[in-house]
């Protein structure tokens, strides 16, 4: 799977950070990467709208049975590190080695959008608790409930490395475009392992 | 429960065909070209037609990217965008990757079948230019296809 | 909320610690909080053996193993109430940001950060010195000895404390706490430290002498305050070899400014402070400042570069 591009989309749907990694990534000008931020961002909101009907009642009436149903249907399994080599550990800014997080974890995503495949592409959202959005657009168009869970690993652990060298920077406004270096360096080591 | 429902969208963003299915235990429940689902309808064509533009644009200048599905964490949107501009959609649960071979089954085998090649039945649903634009209420009615289509989703719904 | 929130220092009892620094927990805390200690005369310390007598053993005797098996006087508290040993780092990292953030806030220009930043670190080193020279006067001796006699320390049970502190009374040497402190517990563990403080000062044989050369002083920044506020000594010593006067210390990685993308404020100011504040202190007038110098191996190099005054070079001189 190669990444072409990620997005992170702050709160209010504002685009904060893009970054190319392949030389086939799409080329967009900023100003409609801007655009297709925002499009995401009113998307999400959409996809939550339409969830069918029958699901809705199954939720209402649900008994306990369909609620752990629906529960273990949000976790997303770890997948081992990510590519060839580990991360050393001193790299791990403030998480505690052999890589970021090494447990299942749930999906606070639980009714927006999550995944869009079409004829070449696919495209990856992991939302965080507090809205923030990471945005991955891979060059493969994969389907596979694996493909989805390796991407949302790997957006999970952008967002550790977002809450290490962003969160804790002091030179950096909130909600303002990223411009970190070690972010940027650490981010590219990431997708480098895939 | 496999597919929870089923539309299709005209060149002029009309809704022309919706079933949309509410308990799994019974084939026949939910609703047919419902009134209700105006608002769902348009949300849905909205969200499509947004993902559409975003996966043209990443597309660039190759060939066409079209979208084929959209997963949320509740559902799985199968689309299938037809050269004269009809999309047909289906949502079904996550389990399912991809439907795209059902959804060309219901437009080459049943769309064209009992739509099209059906003399009396018309082939673009906005009759004037009021009813362009998302604003046509005109729908598929015809029985021959409400019956292959119950055939052939009815056991796909669970 | 069934939600999990990503909380990495959690998961640290589930993995033994590597050998060397541990990134997940940041520097080791040794601030102890001596809670009023400064009331009790010297009569007391007679007092603090009597409750030794008096108070159950077994409960000390776990205590005193858990804390021998310490790697260094250094490394940990010497207050046995300081019992979580471990800092987050990114507390840590929190905290100086937002001194970071306040030093920018109130300054209208770069070298304004830096010399606030600076300034808050100088006091810090200032204490520091007074702090780690007592710390290595305690050897382990006197130190292990001192954590024998103590008994109300973190593991001892409730019922030994409140048993303890009714023959506190009767030895009546703490008359002046316990009439106001509602809670027995309480005031006894307080009476107990305080004592703790006294025995421990009584039970030190020999300071450590002074540190009297460029080169005693600099070692002692370089390892043992070094070790103290990160965790490890620092990379390197070097001197320079064009002048004198000057000394670099090297750290590989400074521990501070992990999370800060470099840019024209150099935060590591902070630490130049610190060590300026020691060295100062120490009658080791200097000016200390910080060049970043990355290299392939380490790009986030730094190099606290240590100018000592001409007056400390020519009674350096004197001596010699």
């Amino acid at each position: 799977m190669a990444i072409q591009t990620i997005l992170v989309i702050n709160k209010s749907g504002g685009l904060v950070y893009q970054r190319d990694f392949s030389a086939s990534a799409p080329r967009l000008s900023s100003n409609e990467y801007l655009v297709l931020a925002g499009t995401l961002q009113g998307v999400v909101a959409i996809a939550s709208q339409i969830t069918p009907k029958s699901l809705q009642i199954t939720r209402k009436t649900g008994s306990k049975s369909g609620s752990d149903a629906n529960h273990s249907s949000q976790l997303v399994p770890y997948v081992g590190a990510l590519g060839s080599s580990a991360v050393p550990a001193q790299e791990l800014g403030s998480f505690m080695g052999p890589d970021y997080f090494n447990e299942a974890f749930t999906s606070w995503n639980t009714t927006g959008l999550k995944h869009v495949t079409t004829d070449q592409n696919s495209l990856f959202l992991y939302q965080t608790l507090t809205g923030v959005k990471f945005v991955a657009v891979s060059s493969q168009s994969a389907t596979s409930t694996m493909a989805v869970s390796i991407a949302e690993n790997l957006l999970r652990k952008a967002y550790c490395l977002y809450v290490d060298y962003v969160m804790k920077n002091p030179f950096y406004e909130p909600e303002m475009p990223i411009k970190c270096e070690l972010f940027d360096k650490r981010l590219g080591e990431l997708v480098a392992q895939l | 429960m496999a597919i929870y429902s089923f539309w299709i969208f005209d060149k002029h963003c009309n809704c022309i065909f919706d079933r949309e299915w509410t308990l799994k235990s019974n084939h026949a429940s939910g609703t047919i070209n419902s009134k209700l689902n105006e608002d769902t309808a348009k949300l849905l064509y909205g969200m499509v037609f947004s993902l559409r533009s975003i996966s043209q644009k990443l597309a660039g200048q190759g060939p066409h990217n079209e979208i084929r599905t959209i997963a949320t964490g509740k559902y799985r949107a199968h689309v299938l965008c037809t050269a004269s501009g009809l999309w047909f959609i289906l949502l079904s649960d996550l389990k399912r990757e991809n439907l795209s071979e059902v959804l060309r089954y219901l437009y080459g085998e049943i769309y064209i079948k009992t739509v099209v090649h059906n003399w009396l039945s018309p082939i673009d649903f906005a009759e004037s230019e009021a009813e362009k634009r998302g604003r046509g209420t005109r729908k598929i009615r015809n029985r021959n296809f409400l019956q292959r289509v119950e055939e052939f989703l009815g056991p796909m719904i669970n | 909320m069934s939600h999990k929130i990503i909380n990495p220092s959690t998961s640290v009892a589930q993995h033994p610690a590597p050998q060397g620094y541990d990134y997940t927990i940041g520097p080791q805390q040794t601030l102890p909080d001596l809670p009023q200690s400064m009331g009790p005369s010297s009569a007391s310390t007679f007092a603090s053996t009597g409750i030794s007598t008096t108070g159950p053993s077994a409960a000390s005797a776990a205590s005193s193993t858990n804390l021998a098996s310490g790697p260094s006087v250094y490394s940990s508290s010497l207050h046995p109430l300081a019992h979580t040993q471990q800092v987050s780092l990114a507390a840590y990292a929190f905290l100086f940001q937002e001194m970071v953030a306040q030093a920018r806030n109130a300054s209208k220009s770069v070298a304004e950060i830096e010399l606030r930043l600076h300034r808050h670190g100088y006091h810090l080193g200032v204490r520091l010195l007074e702090l780690l020279n007592f710390r290595s006067s305690v050897n382990a001796s006197s130190r292990s000895a001192f954590f024998k006699t103590s008994t109300a320390g973190p593991s001892s049970t409730s019922a030994t404390v409140s048993s303890s502190a009714p023959s506190a009374q009767l030895h009546g040497y703490h008359s002046h706490g316990s009439g106001d402190a509602a809670g027995a517990t309480a005031a006894a563990a307080a009476a107990a430290a305080a004592d703790d403080g006294h025995a421990l000062a009584h039970s030190i044989s020999h300071m450590k002498r002074r540190d009297l050369t460029m080169v005693e002083i600099l070692q002692f920044v370089h390892s043992t305050v070094w070790t103290y506020l990160f965790g490890r000594p620092s990379d390197d010593l070097v001197k320079s070899s064009d002048r004198d006067n000057e000394f670099m210390i090297v750290d590989h990685a400074p521990l501070l400014t992990r999370f800060i993308s470099s840019t024209n404020v150099q935060c590591d100011f902070f630490v130049c402070g610190v060590v300026e504040g020691v060295l100062d202190s120490a009658c080791f007038p200097c000016a200390v400042t910080v060049h970043s110098v990355p290299d392939d191996k380490f790009p986030e190099k730094a190099v606290f570069v240590v100018r000592f005054e001409s007056a400390v070079l020519e009674r350096e001189a004197l001596r010699a």
